[in-house]
């Protein structure tokens, strides 16, 4: 897809990362099942999934338009060909589409969800559910998108899916004939329009520079014949911020009106998703042979450490994370203009009352226990019962974010103290 | 250089037994640069510090510059049970390939 990597672009002083125009980012499964499963527990499966689809149908959607037009894909097979290619070069699997102006079907082998789910969960536990709701919003955008319909007409249910134990995944895909409201875009062009003035903070040359080679590196990056990405010691995604927000901030606001008590609840789960984000995609890049390679392997300083996961975050497409202070062993302060969350707020909902970055809140909180708690230097293996160890209980440090850009603040500013 | 036995072991990370581990001299690894294409290993795109070959097989030899670590990583099309012998099928072929360079002791 010697196409598509020239249309990457990053929002220079803020490290967001954009495909034609569209905001995307790196997660890996760990994170990804994760962050799905917090919106089955906060919203319930059938809501969730109605959540997670038309998220997914909304981006996607965002995304195969503003790649058409910048490629010119102006005809059914041209737009049918950049729909197959796109979906495995990001690393979520491949998917075979078949569609008319009424809806159709799409098979899927090694869709990310579904597949890495069976691969961690698989063995030990049986799911009720499809789990490729991502796949099934991509499959009705693509097929909105071949067919000239207008955006939101056409519904995809999994029929199939191998994390249910079918031999594969398939979609039916049908048009409602309803189109959606179209909620107001979150670009390149938006953000630009909704950040301000960029940050530096402590060891921002040494920060800076990893986060340049890793961007570098990733690019090189696209899914194998599977369409899955094996690198760092996970499967990564390119993925979409805008599915990310929407579903968290959907669900969150749901939450708010529907069960206010609940709130705190959903709210410590989607910093949890954070918290999952650091200690498995960062935590096994820092083991990685890649990592090894293009920075060294962790020498088990704090503050190095700390620095290294700024670094990550930014080569990702976090955001321009700092380290603000450093208090060795007492206090971190984790800053950025903006991080991916941000824009997407202010663009969709205005202000909000409350700080509102929950990736942000706890991904600081795993950096400050992953730099003082973990012994790196031993080739730690990061696993369930280590995370268990680590996280669960009561936990040595606590993280606030005390501010935050939808608040009307300068920057997101998180707060991470021993207890 | 001096004589050294690898030892092949389980990489971090490896899930289904796909990433294995050994570890080698740096200096070996510029060795291993030449001598591995030599021995049918293709030489895959990648960043100067972290070179990577392809076996004939389709496995992945990933080589670290700065500390002599090195990772195989077998094709997924191995069935799990199979995928230890596939590992240290690779091993040998590049240790034995690194023979002549000092790995005498294999």
């Amino acid at each position: 897809m010697d196409r598509l990597n020239p249309l990457r672009s990053v929002l220079t002083g803020h490290d967001l990362t954009f495909l034609a125009g569209v905001p995307f980012v790196y997660h890996c499964h760990h994170y990804n099942l994760f962050h799905d499963q917090t919106l089955d527990d906060a919203l319930g499966e059938e809501l969730g999934a109605q959540v997670r689809f038309r998220a997914a149908r909304s981006a996607c959607s965002e995304l195969l338009r503003a790649l058409g037009s910048v490629l010119g894909a102006s005809t059914p097979p041209e737009r049918a060909e950049l729909a197959s290619l796109l979906l495995p070069w990001m690393g979520h699997g491949r998917i075979a589409l078949s569609t008319s102006n009424t809806g159709g079907e799409a098979t899927g082998t090694h869709l990310h969800y579904g597949f890495s789910w069976r691969e961690k969960y698989g063995e030990r536990v049986r799911r009720e559910a499809p789990a490729d709701s991502f796949a099934a919003g991509f499959a009705a955008a693509a097929c909105e998108f071949i067919e000239g319909l207008p955006g939101g007409e056409i519904v995809a249910t999994e029929d199939q899916c191998i994390a249910l134990r079918d031999p594969g995944c398939h979609f039916t895909l049908r048009r409602t004939g309803r189109a959606e409201t179209s909620a107001p875009v979150v670009d390149l062009a938006a953000t630009e329009g909704l950040v301000g003035a960029t940050l530096e903070g402590l060891d921002e040359a040494r920060i800076a520079a990893i986060a340049a080679g890793l961007r570098d590196f990733v690019k090189g990056v696209a899914g194998d014949e599977r369409g899955v990405i094996a690198a760092f010691g996970v499967f990564v995604t390119m993925h979409l911020s805008n599915y990310y927000n929407e579903t968290i901030y959907e669900a969150i606001h749901h939450v708010e009106r529907s069960q206010p008590a609940l709130l705190p609840v959903a709210e410590t789960l989607f910093r949890e998703a954070g918290v999952q984000c650091v200690f498995n995609t960062f935590g096994n890049m820092l083991l990685s042979p890649e990592w090894e390679g293009l920075v060294g392997a962790p020498s088990g300083d704090p503050f190095e450490l700390l620095s290294s996961c700024c670094a990550i975050a930014r080569g990702l497409g976090f955001g321009h994370w700092i380290l603000h202070e450093y208090d060795p062993g007492k206090r971190l302060v984790l800053r950025a203009p903006v991080d991916y969350e941000v824009p997407f707020y202010l663009r969709r909902y205005g202000r909000s009352g409350k700080p509102r970055c929950y990736v942000l809140q706890g991904a600081a909180l795993a950096m400050a226990v992953l730099a003082h708690q973990v012994r790196w230097r031993e080739s730690p293996r990061l696993t369930e019962e280590f995370y268990l160890s680590l996280f669960r209980g009561k936990v040595a440090w606590a993280a606030e974010q005390t501010l935050c850009p939808t608040r009307g603040d300068a920057c997101c500013e998180v707060v991470v103290s021993a207890r | 250089m001096s004589a050294v036995l690898p030892v092949l072991t389980r990489d971090h990370a490896c899930v289904r037994g796909m990433n294995w581990r050994f570890d080698l001299p740096p200096a070996a690894i510029e060795a291993a640069l030449d001598a591995l294409p030599s021995a049918g290993f293709l030489p895959c795109p990648s960043p100067e510090a972290l070179p990577s070959f392809q076996s004939p097989e389709g496995h992945r030899v990933l080589l670290v510059r700065r500390t002599g670590r090195a990772q195989i990583r077998v094709s997924y099309t191995v069935p799990e049970g199979q995928r230890r012998l596939a590992a240290e099928a690779v091993f040998t072929a590049v240790v034995r390939a690194l023979r002549p360079a000092g790995l005498t002791a294999w």
